[in-house]
């Protein structure tokens, strides 16, 4: 997929052969050579003739595939429930929702809460991103993006800007002005530029960098003033939908999850896959790290969700009941990592016990499909946005 | 239902995808040989990679997620449940206290 932005073409004298022809530029041990096409293929040839064919190359991929995961289920001594077993059992879970966001036209597509746990902005299929203030259910400002299905909104840890970008292929940074009147829209920054598009965005630790995934199968990090890209994360071969950062003790570190049902762990300083796992049966719609780091829990259309371990590297928890057969399409852990919460595509969210692996509560309200939840920065509340064009906050 | 959810993914994924499809096969036609080697070359390193990292037990891993979650359990509003006071969202009304 990655292979889809464009290749320029250039016209002149050939690296090998010395004939002026169109040209590919390639890269040769970090080198770059200028070869024409005949050249390519010769090159490529070579390397074929020297032992490497595409048959040794598929059968040492898979001996090393088999290896792997002899070696995971070698440590596979125990599964998490029942190390879990002496543990309380949770008690009822009474919550209810205490304010309800209305104010978009269309679908709610992604929100995201500020550091200050008090204002969210929520992006939606219309093409408007709303800053609210959950506690008073205000609309703090409203900006109107050129395109429709905002898929992705999120809020600058300073709580200054916020950036949003969807069917546009682009990801772009308004600055919120304290004056209510003044057009948003005007000061508007294009960030991040993808091939299409643009699925989840997250600032880092400042709000200098963004981190942005996309439909054309990579991740990015991008320069928020320059607009100049970082770092770009290739191994996905379908789309990516959702990426999430480690938490900040933990390092530079980020879990992207896509259509290929892979979540794929990631180094941001030298853009390395470190990490993989593909165990799940259908698109991984939602991707959330475990409070702690070490492990991340994944919400997909085969109607479960997964915890995977970074340290085990393999998955330790799944969480599916029979009863339960549409996709989740968002996750979100609760302050200490006990709680799961799941919002699927039956308009329910199911809060799930993360340790013992039961559901503990399931709560109705929404009268579409859930199509994100986050839990508050302080842990008080989680909000959920869904396709009835409302939010909800419940505590 | 389930026509629902099909239709739910094709408007994300498969059209999207689709798009792309078309473009791909037009860039892909020169090279096909030596870009699937080179692929799979890719692909034996990454799986080589993956294979050198150290792991540890399910078992350790598992106690570790526990102690996480049973020490900072006390810190979680959402899983004890704090008084009416505390909690922000929970009086119907935000009153002049804020």
């Amino acid at each position: 997929m990655c292979d889809q932005t464009f290749l320029a073409i250039t016209f002149g004298p050939c690296d090998n052969c010395s004939q002026n022809k169109p040209l590919m530029n390639i890269y040769l041990k970090n080198e770059p050579i200028n070869y024409c096409s005949l050249c390519v293929e010769l090159m490529a040839c070579q390397g074929l003739a020297k032992g490497e064919t595409i048959h040794t190359l598929k059968t040492e991929s898979e001996t090393l595939k088999a290896k792997l995961e002899e070696e995971r289920a070698k440590l596979h001594d125990v599964e998490l429930h029942q190390v879990a077993e002496k543990i309380e059992a949770l008690g009822q879970f009474v919550m209810k929702t205490r304010r309800t966001l209305k104010g978009h036209g269309n679908k709610v597509l992604c929100m995201d809460w500020c550091r200050d746990k008090r204002r969210i902005v929520s992006s939606s299929q219309d093409g408007k991103v709303i800053v609210w203030d959950a506690y008073t259910t205000n609309k703090e400002h409203a900006v109107t993006m050129p395109c429709t299905w905002v898929m992705a909104c999120a809020y600058a840890p300073s709580g200054c800007a916020v950036a949003c970008g969807g069917l546009d292929n682009k990801c772009s940074v308004y600055p919120l002005s304290l004056d209510k009147n003044e057009n948003l829209a005007a000061k508007k920054k294009s960030v991040a530029m993808h091939t299409n598009y643009l699925s989840s965005c997250s600032f880092t630790n400042s709000d200098m960098q963004i981190l942005t995934s996309s439909g054309d199968g990579t991740c990015a990090l991008w320069d928020v003033e320059s607009g100049q890209l970082l770092q770009s994360f290739h191994g996905h071969s379908a789309d990516v939908l959702s990426l999430n950062l480690a938490p900040s003790e933990t390092g530079n570190t980020f879990v992207s999850g896509g259509c290929d049902k892979k979540a794929n762990v990631w180094d941001m300083r030298s853009g390395q896959n470190v990490q993989s796992f593909e165990t799940h049966e259908s698109d991984i719609n939602c991707v959330k790290y475990y409070p702690s780091g070490d492990a991340f829990a994944t919400g997909s259309d085969d109607a479960t969700c997964r915890l995977y371990d970074l340290r085990a590297d393999r998955e330790v928890a799944i969480y599916s009941k029979e009863s339960i057969i549409f996709g989740a399409s968002s996750v979100d852990f609760s302050l200490s990592g006990r709680l799961l919460f799941a919002g699927y595509n039956d308009y329910t969210i199911n809060v799930w016990d993360v340790l013992k692996g039961t559901r503990v509560a399931i709560l109705f309200g929404h009268e579409n499909r859930v199509s994100t939840v986050r839990v508050s920065p302080d842990g008080t509340a989680f909000c959920s946005g869904s396709w009835d064009s409302t939010l909800r906050i419940w505590a | 239902m389930l026509r629902f959810r099909c239709a739910s993914r094709a408007t994300r994924s498969s059209n999207f995808r689709k798009l792309s499809g078309v473009t791909r096969s037009v860039m892909s036609n020169n090279n096909a040989s030596s870009s699937s080697v080179a692929v799979a070359q890719k692909a034996v390193k990454q799986l080589r990679l993956e294979a050198k990292i150290r792991r540890i037990n399910v078992s350790q891993a598992a106690t570790d997620l526990k102690n996480f979650c049973l020490q900072n359990a006390h810190k979680d509003p959402l899983l004890l449940g704090v008084p009416s006071s505390d909690n922000p969202f929970r009086p119907p009304k935000s009153c002049g206290l804020l």
